[in-house]
Parts: C-alpha cells; sequence; structure tokens
C-alpha cells in the first residue's frame, strides 16, 4: 500500500536568472529532458580516435567494458582518469569516476555519455553521466 | 630468497657509497608500472633539472612498465630528455605494492644515505583510504606487472609500522604524490606509526604531472637548513604556483598537516553532539548538499561541512561543537592551497558517501572508523525516518525559458519526479524522471517544450517529487512545489547598442538603443519600460514603449544637454503585477557626445 509522509522539505526559491548560469555542464549529473546526443548510439572508439577533429565537442555515447588504468599512454587530464573499450579501441575518460574497483572490476560493462575533447593531442571523453549495467 | 638478495645488494650498496649525513634524504617511491609510467619520466626529468647536492639527497626508487626495470637512483643533475642518474641499484623487479618492498626501500636508503631530515613521497595513483577486502576500491601504488598488487590503508600502515621499527625514528614528511590521499582517514592511520611526521596530500585528484619537484628542489637544495614546516609548505606553494597558472586547471588542491593533532576527539565531540537531537538531520543534510565533494564524491571537505553547520546550526550546543572541530583542524594544517574550482576546502577531506546504498560497511573495518565515531554518524544520518528533500530553483517559468531546478534527496534509495499541470500527460518526459545523482540531481524544464510537444498551457503546475526507501518500505511524496508557467518574455540579446556620435550637433539624429529586441508574445507591448540613466545615475529618460514581439524601435533620441559619459540603460517588463517575474536587463553604453551646440537642424551623424 501506498504511504506517503509528509516530511521535510527545504525550498530556496532563487530570484534573477544567474543561477542559471552557474550551471556547470561538465560536471553535474544532469537530467535534462532536452539534452540532445548529437552523435549516434553507434559511434566507436575507433571512429573517434581515427578523425578526432569530426568529433571533438560533440556530444557521444559509448557502450563497452570497463578498463580500469589500461589505457594507451598517459591519462590526459588527471591520474584517476580511467578507460572504456567498445571493441573497437580504448578511450580514456575524466570528470565522474565510476564506483569500481581498476582492478578487479576491469571487463563490467558500462554506458559513458560526455563530449568528446582533445588536448596535447590526446582525444578523451569528458563524461557527464556513467551508467554501470 | 629474494630478502636475502636484497641484504646482500644492500651490503654492497652500503660498502661502495658511504654518505656523510645530509641535511634532506629526500626519497621517491616512483611506482610507475601502470598508465603513469611517462609521467614518472617526466618527473624524474624534472628532479634532473636540479639534481642531489651535499646538503640534499634526492633517491628514487622507481619502477617501470613492464617486467625488470626497477632501479634506484641518485638523482643527479642532467638537462636532457633521458634519464640519465645514476643507477645505484638495478632491481630487476620488485613489487611495488608490497609493503615489504616500501619498508625496505625506506630502510635501505636512511642507511645509505643519512640526513636530519627524511621526506618519503609515495608517487602512484591514489584513491584515498581502502581495505583489501570485497568490493576493494581505495589504495596507493598500484602495480600493473606484479599481479596489479597495490597498497591498501592497512598495508601502508603495515610498512610504516616497520619502518619506524627499523629506523628508530619518524619520518619528517609522509608526502602523497597521488590522487586524493589527504584525507582524515590516512592522517589517523599515519598518526599511529609516526606521529611527528607531516602528511602531504591532495584531497582532490591531481593532474597528470603531479608535483613539480623542479621548483621543489631548486627551493630545497638553495635552503637545504628548511624545518619539515618549512619544506611542507613549499612544496603546497610550488604546487599551487605551477598549477595557478596553468589555464584549464582549477581543480587541485594540496595540503600539509600535522598527523598528530586532536582532530579525532573533536569529531567525536561534534557527531555525537549532532546525533543528540533528531531535528539536526535536516541541517546535516543541508550541509551535506552543499559542501564540496571530490571527484570521488563521497569524499566531502570536513571543515567545510563542519563551517556549513556551524553557520547553520541555532543550537549554541552545536555550534560550540563545530568550533572545536573547526579550530582543530585549523590547528592541524601546516599549509594549504587550492585552485578556483574548490573555493572552499581547507586542506583536510573525509568519507561521507550522501546515500545508505554508496555507503561501503567496509569502512567500518578502518581504523579511523573503529577508533571514532565518524561511522556511527553515517548510520545515523542514513538512518533518518522520513527522507529530506532540498529544492532550489525559480519557481515561476516564463515561456520560452528552460527553468532548472536542483536539488538532493537524502534517507532514500531512489527518487523520481513529474510536472503536474493544467494539460493532460500520461507520458513523456515530464513524468516519473529518475533523480540521479539522488544528492545532486537537477531537472530541467524547457516550456518551449512543453508548449510544442505536450500542448502544455499558461498556469500552475506541480513539480512532484516521489522518494522511495526500499528498507524502510515507504513512499515519500511531495506535491507542493508550484511552478508558475507565465507568458514573461524574455529579453534578447542586444543587437546593437548605440548610434551616437563622438563629434558635434548630434542633436536628434544621435539615438541610443534603436535596435532592442524582444521576444516573446504579443501580450508584452505597452508592458516595457525603458530608462536611460545618465552617469550621475540618474533617469534622464523613460518610457513605456509599444515594442512588440521581435521588433525593432529606435527608443530615445540623443539630446543636446547629455553630457559625456557611461549611460546605462535600463529595460523591465512587468506583466503581473502580483508576480516577480525578476525579467530585468541593463547594460552600460559608452557614449561621448560632446555637444558644442544644439542644432535644430543637425548635420548628419556617422
Amino acid at each position: 500500500m501506498r504511504k506517503v509522509v509528509l516530511g521535510l522539505i527545504i525550498v530556496v526559491l532563487l530570484a534573477g536568472c544567474a543561477e542559471h548560469e552557474d550551471i556547470n555542464m561538465t560536471t553535474d549529473h544532469v537530467t535534462n529532458v532536452s539534452d540532445n546526443v548529437i552523435t549516434a548510439n553507434n559511434i566507436t572508439i575507433s571512429q573517434i580516435k581515427s578523425d578526432p577533429s569530426e568529433f571533438v565537442g560533440k556530444k557521444v555515447v559509448i557502450h563497452g567494458i570497463y578498463m580500469g588504468w589500461r589505457g594507451d599512454g598517459p591519462p590526459p587530464v588527471t591520474r584517476s582518469d580511467w578507460v572504456i573499450d567498445d571493441g573497437t579501441g580504448r578511450i580514456y575518460v575524466t570528470g565522474i569516476v565510476p564506483n569500481l574497483d581498476p582492478v578487479k572490476d576491469i571487463g563490467k560493462n558500462l554506458t559513458v555519455i560526455g563530449y568528446v575533447r582533445i588536448i596535447n593531442d590526446r582525444v578523451y571523453i569528458e563524461a557527464v553521466k556513467v551508467e554501470i549495467e | 630468497m629474494r630478502k636475502k638478495l636484497l641484504l646482500i645488494l644492500s651490503l654492497l650498496v652500503l660498502v661502495l657509497t658511504p654518505s656523510a649525513a645530509a641535511e634532506w634524504t629526500v626519497m621517491v617511491y616512483m611506482d610507475g608500472d601502470n598508465d603513469l609510467n611517462d609521467f614518472a619520466i617526466d618527473d624524474l626529468n624534472e628532479m634532473e633539472l636540479i639534481g642531489s647536492t651535499d646538503q640534499v639527497n634526492v633517491i628514487v626508487l622507481a619502477d617501470f612498465l613492464g617486467n625488470g626495470n626497477s632501479r634506484i637512483y641518485s638523482i643527479t643533475q642532467d638537462g636532457g630528455p633521458l634519464v640519465n642518474s645514476t643507477i645505484v641499484l638495478d632491481l630487476s623487479e620488485v613489487n611495488m605494492g608490497d609493503p615489504e618492498t616500501l619498508a625496505w626501500f625506506v630502510n635501505w636508503t636512511v642507511n645509505n644515505y643519512p640526513a636530519k631530515h627524511y621526506a618519503l613521497i609515495l608517487w602512484n595513483h591514489g584513491t584515498g583510504w581502502k581495505l583489501k577486502c570485497i568490493p576493494p576500491i581505495k589504495g596507493i601504488c598500484w602495480d600493473d606487472t606484479s599481479n596489479s598488487d597495490y597498497l591498501t590503508s592497512s598495508e601502508l600502515q603495515y610498512a610504516l609500522s616497520k619502518i619506524k621499527s627499523l629506523i628508530g625514528r619518524d619520518l619528517d614528511i609522509i608526502g602523497f604524490d597521488a590522487c586524493l590521499m589527504g584525507m582524515e582517514e590516512i592522517d589517523y592511520l599515519i598518526n599511529a606509526s609516526m606521529p611527528s611526521a607531516i602528511r602531504v596530500g591532495s584531497e582532490e585528484v591531481e593532474p597528470g604531472d603531479g608535483w613539480p619537484y623542479d621548483l621543489i628542489l631548486a627551493n630545497l637544495t638553495a635552503n637545504p637548513s628548511m624545518t619539515p614546516e618549512e619544506l611542507a609548505t613549499e612544496i603546497v606553494n610550488d604546487y599551487y604556483r605551477y598549477y595557478s597558472s596553468r589555464a584549464g586547471v582549477s581543480d587541485f588542491t594540496l595540503s600539509a598537516v600535522y598527523v598528530n593533532n586532536s582532530i579525532d576527539e573533536a569529531i567525536n565531540y561534534f557527531v555525537q553532539t549532532i546525533m543528540g537531537d533528531q531535528s539536526n538531520l535536516a541541517i546535516v543534510a543541508g550541509a551535506r548538499y552543499s559542501v564540496e565533494e571530490f571527484l570521488y564524491t563521497d569524499y566531502i571537505d570536513l571543515y567545510s561541512f563542519t563551517q556549513i553547520i556551524w553557520s547553520s546550526s541555532a543550537s549554541q550546543t552545536v555550534k560550540d561543537a563545530a568550533a572545536y572541530l573547526m579550530d582543530a583542524i585549523n590547528t592541524s594544517i601546516i599549509a594549504e592551497r587550492h585552485g578556483s574550482g574548490h573555493p572552499n576546502v581547507k586542506g583536510i577531506s573525509i568519507y561521507f558517501p550522501a546515500t545508505r546504498l554508496e555507503y561501503n560497511p567496509d569502512y567500518e573495518y578502518l581504523k579511523f572508523a573503529n577508533d571514532t565515531q565518524w561511522d556511527e554518524f553515517l548510520t545515523w544520518f542514513y538512518s533518518m525516518p522520513e527522507p529530506i528533500i532540498i529544492i532550489e530553483g525559480e519557481p515561476h517559468i516564463a515561456k520560452g525559458d528552460v527553468a532548472w531546478f536542483r536539488g538532493g534527496v537524502y534517507g532514500a534509495d531512489s527518487a523520481s519526479w513529474s510536472l503536474l499541470g493544467p494539460y493532460n500527460m500520461s507520458s513523456g518526459d515530464y513524468l516519473n524522471q529518475p533523480l540521479v545523482p539522488l544528492h545532486h540531481f537537477t531537472i530541467s524544464i524547457n516550456t518551449t517544450d512543453l508548449f510544442m510537444n505536450y500542448n502544455a498551457t499558461v498556469g500552475n503546475y506541480v513539480l512532484k517529487i516521489e522518494a522511495k526507501n526500499e528498507a524502510l518500505s515507504y513512499i515519500f511524496a511531495i506535491d507542493d512545489i508550484y511552478v508558475t508557467v507565465n507568458v514573461t518574455p524574455t529579453l534578447a540579446t542586444w543587437r546593437q547598442e548605440v548610434n551616437i556620435s563622438g563629434t558635434t550637433n548630434v542633436a536628434d539624429s544621435g539615438s541610443i538603443c534603436d535596435d532592442v529586441r524582444l521576444v516573446g508574445d504579443p501580450a508584452w507591448e505597452n508592458k516595457v519600460t525603458v530608462e536611460i540613466v545618465n552617469p550621475s545615475g540618474c533617469v534622464i529618460w523613460s518610457s513605456v514603449t509599444s515594442i512588440i514581439n521581435g521588433s525593432f524601435k529606435s527608443v530615445a533620441t540623443v539630446d543636446p544637454s547629455w553630457t559625456p559619459g557611461t549611460y546605462k540603460v535600463v529595460i523591465r517588463v512587468d506583466i503581473n503585477p502580483f508576480i516577480n517575474e525578476s525579467n530585468y536587463t541593463s547594460m552600460e553604453i559608452m557614449a561621448s557626445p560632446v555637444i558644442s551646440s544644439f542644432n535644430v537642424n543637425p548635420s548628419s551623424v556617422d
């Protein structure tokens, strides 16, 4: 039976529009109904890495397996960047760290939604959402 | 067998390289046998820019990616891209994740490179506290070649205890050139073995480059008589100097802390005080929502959390307990610097997952958790009788706007939101949407989408949040957050700000704001007020305009009485006097009309 309980709610009503500008799309996990995934779901890491300029700044969805810190080369942004492998290649992910063991959870399926970025010729994904399957 | 080999090698080196006592021996336990291999080489090259001196020994146990390349270097000065320092021991391959290796390295170095002061720097990945049990996550010094072994918290504690027994003293500085090791749980662990040590580490993840060894060693070799406090402060300041000058890097932190402090005692007093009154749950939830987290979002800044509770609680008892903890933290901090991405951190993080499902009960086996009431405090928080929902946002949404609501749900396992209102919606993007992550969700409501795709109408809506707690078998619903969708316009961008000649005789040919553009409903007509404010702050022109949707109009003409200076144009719209629509915009324009005369037949303006 559904039980509805009156509890405590704290509502902060902010006047003006300035608050909207503070939204940090790169770090917030956004539940955004208007989120536009620019690229299709079937974009592969191989495609991204073979022609990064085509994808830089675009939002992609990558399905693959967690590879911990087993990347090709050094991590692009921080020492906690981690790697996803979709079968066509590996790419580093930054921005969100899944609650996984970088050794023992290697091979777990997950989905990353994020923006393709490039720094010092190294391509990576700045995640806005990571789902462990 | 391996121990015997190491012993023989140690004796050999002891005979071959006697060293007089220096001021400092800096030991770097560099685990590059993983994806950080390139950074290891970079950092060795940074060290070689300075090198060791008579007074400063820089000794590195470096394990590179692959097999058979574990070496101890005595760093010598060299400006080239290759690592050319003296290899004082070639160890073939060692397991850097074995606490015995760490203890052996420190003991060997202290015996061979004696000094007044010792700094040990653990260089690798880092993830804060960790127990080697299920599910394992946190630790330091991952060694890919050695079956991905790594040092757990308990192994680090073991290694430090063994080092203490071997060398008979505390290390002066224990540094972590690694992510996320600047936390109370780690400080507590160090304190158990080496209470006089200073911990240097980062609350946040570290950029790949890690510490700027060239800057640090340049300062240390220039002033080798630095005290441990001075060197620890130097490391923190050099780290800040290095990353604050780098574009795009703002989320960095580093702190130096006395591990022998009264923080644990103050934590106990603080959380016991908090737990004594259930009404404090809301204050804790508010503090957990507002406090700065790190990339691992279950780590929060301890001082910031305490300070928020101190400022938000009305209870003097709670305030006193919070102040006691804040004082303890302040006293323990030697140096702390951070980038603009972490404006409120103080130097010590602590484990505080926002929800019960994120909490790892293995934490309770950690020495810190075992000895303090912090884990009991977390359990108390997760066991709240009713969920607490925090919402912030703008309740009045204009047609054409995208509204954001941010908030957190505490004391529940999951939650969803729906927008209910004066239209029929049986499914879609505004019904039963999960709030993810639960403790820091963002809801966006796009009114254009509502009107275009769901035939929404103007009126009052209810943003309903439904929280579920499987353990307590209840559903908790909030249904009194009203969202008013009205027709208040959005002021569009300015296309051209001003058209004023800077010469003479501008008179009525110069106009201001001739390209104001507004978008919205025709209902805005005659509701737009435009004011022009002179450099003295006086409104010198005001008009309720008949600007309609999407049109452009000249709204003012330069008057010859205007003096040169900066003029402000203010536009406001007030459709409904009962609603504070807050649709207001202003801009400043530089107008320099040098009025020499008023010409009723002005010449043309540029």
